[in-house]
């Protein structure tokens, strides 16, 4: 009889059904909501990454034991396209209030919708309620952390989702 | 015919989700749309309204707002004399069976998971209007 190897275990919010629940969440509300497609690129592993984007929407995540911060980051045009195809409207300037206002919504979408998915698989997760910001106004993050990166692309504009391991 | 003079009250605390909701009910006619930012302010617009003997006759809430939630929500309207005959429709990203039983139970008259489009947030609001006013015939738009 072989003795079993214990593998060291992975961080939850790595495992490829957590990614591809987030992802899917993402590219369904966009597409339900705003006829808008989003296509996601090849994740990475980064210990220092700092976002391009000027938007950002932050949330925690905990599955007992494991806890992590997810961040939205959106190109600053982006995310008022998708808020203008939301409400059906070109809005000529939109205030930054607004922009934040209509990414916290659709964040907040994007999060429910995940957390069904990853409930209907037997994934227990619970979240905070998303909180969006200015990047330049995003709490930094202490100490040494593992960030999985996602890029994905919305009318040729790369956006970003960050999820911080604690 | 749809009484498009019907009072809606639009629960949600970002006014994205109550300006998308107010631009589909004006596209089914009704323009008469009032606002309340959680449950706490929609209580207070509620009162009001039937204080000033023109009452709210239809809302549609959000689920998770700060201050008090659309289920608690759904559960004062339905313990109040006065409001618990108006349609009651919940409007919310959280679809577990549980929630929907929970909703159930407190006596939602429609539920409507986001992320939706117009067309069934359109039919849903048509579907209780019409379960709720038996007269109504099919809409002229």
């Amino acid at each position: 009889m072989s003795a079993a190897i214990k593998q060291p275990q992975q961080h939850p919010f790595l495992d490829r059904d957590v990614i591809l629940s987030l992802a899917n969440g993402v590219t369904e509300t966009l597409q339900t909501m705003a006829q808008t497609s989003a296509s996601f690129e090849k994740p990475f592993v980064a210990k220092d990454w700092k976002t391009p984007c000027q938007i950002a929407v932050f949330l925690e995540l905990h599955s007992d034991p494991y806890k992590g911060q997810v961040r939205f980051h959106f190109d600053k045009n982006v995310a008022q396209g998708i808020i203008e195809k939301m409400l059906g409207a070109k809005v000529a300037e939109m205030a930054m209030v607004d922009i934040l206002d209509g990414v916290g919504e659709i964040s907040n979408i994007f999060f429910g919708l995940t957390k069904t998915k990853l409930n209907s698989i037997g994934f227990k997760l619970s979240m905070t309620t998303p909180f969006p910001c200015e990047s330049d106004t995003l709490p930094p993050i202490i100490g040494e952390k593992t960030l999985l990166i996602i890029p994905f692309r919305i009318e040729n504009t790369l956006c970003y989702v960050e999820m911080i391991l604690y | 015919m749809f009484n498009t003079n019907t009072k809606f009250l639009v629960v949600d605390d970002f006014s994205t989700m109550r300006k998308i909701i107010k631009k589909v009910l004006d596209e089914i006619g009704y323009k008469n749309v009032v606002e309340a930012v959680d449950g706490r302010n929609a209580l207070e617009v509620i009162a009001n309204s039937f204080k000033t003997g023109e009452p709210v006759q239809f809302i549609i809430s959000d689920w998770n707002m700060p201050n008090m939630q659309g289920i608690e929500l759904l559960r004062a309207c339905k313990e109040n004399p006065q409001y618990k005959t108006v349609p009651f429709m919940l409007v919310t990203a959280e679809s577990e069976q549980a929630q929907i039983i929970e909703a159930a139970k407190a006596g939602v008259s429609e539920y409507v998971v986001k992320p939706f489009n117009a067309a069934t947030l359109k039919a849903k609001i048509e579907r209780v209007y019409t379960k709720t006013h038996p007269s109504t015939e099919k809409k002229v738009a």
